[in-house]
């Protein structure tokens, strides 16, 4: 099952435990990259760049604007596990004039969706 | 005339993306080291250099998410380029997310970032 998960893989549930671990050691090692849909509740997780991720949820049926970035790291705490910072978050249309996304309330958004589809920071191991 | 001006796209292109990401990031590194500069122009110089490479990295690999997240970084850059005061914590952020483009380049964050 591992060698034939994918690069990037939508998900409207939890992920399982094997899969995440597979993409975390697949590229980063010690963490994986993701974008979240705060409108349709939906993440594609894994991949190298967050632009990837992007282009799968817009093809998906996301509207760009609803799509947020950001790196995930387990084996950390849950207000640590969460890296808020991603090149496709910089969208001064919107407000964000920055990497890091800088709303409050979506950034509580992406926090809740992460906690429900990814994880909470629970180490992989 | 900056270091690089001399440097091909055909010469750039015989290097991997690793490579080339991991030698822009050299730049960077580099850079990091003149932000306590009070005169700009020498972190200016590096910031050419870092935009130079970044350029040539874009004209030489035509997948489009990457070319997207390059561009997209590259703002980030001349921002801190043509700004009068350095922004030290910006230039570790970017440099960080440039490192994070590329497993292997995301290896050498914990030796570039500490």
């Amino acid at each position: 099952m591992t060698d034939q998960t994918p690069d990037i893989i939508i998900l409207n549930d939890r992920i399982a435990t094997n899969d995440l671990r597979t993409l975390v050691d697949r590229c980063f090692e010690d963490m994986v990259k993701f974008v979240v849909d705060v409108e349709r509740g939906v993440a594609a997780v894994g991949g190298e760049l967050h632009a990837d991720a992007e282009a799968l949820l817009l093809e998906d049926g996301s509207r760009q604007q609803d799509l947020w970035g950001a790196n995930y790291y387990p084996g950390r705490a849950p207000e640590d596990c969460v890296e808020y910072t991603s090149l496709i978050n910089i969208r001064p249309a919107q407000g964000n004039r920055s990497m890091e996304l800088q709303d409050p309330d979506m950034r509580d958004r992406l926090r809740d969706l992460t906690f429900r589809l990814i994880g909470t920071g629970e180490a992989l191991s | 005339m900056t270091q690089h001006a001399g440097l091909t796209e055909e010469r750039w292109a015989q290097f991997d993306l690793d490579s080339q990401v991991l030698m822009i990031a050299n730049e960077m590194h580099r850079t990091s080291r003149l932000l306590d500069d009070e005169e700009p122009g020498s972190r200016r110089r590096g910031y050419e250099r870092v935009l130079r490479l970044t350029d040539l990295t874009i004209a030489t690999r035509p997948r489009p998410a990457l070319r997207r997240e390059l561009l997209r970084w590259r703002d980030l850059i001349a921002e801190l380029y043509v700004e009068d005061a350095a922004a030290a914590d910006r230039h570790r952020a970017a440099l960080r997310v440039l490192l994070q483009m590329r497993p292997a380049a995301a290896r050498q964050i914990a030796l570039l970032l500490r």
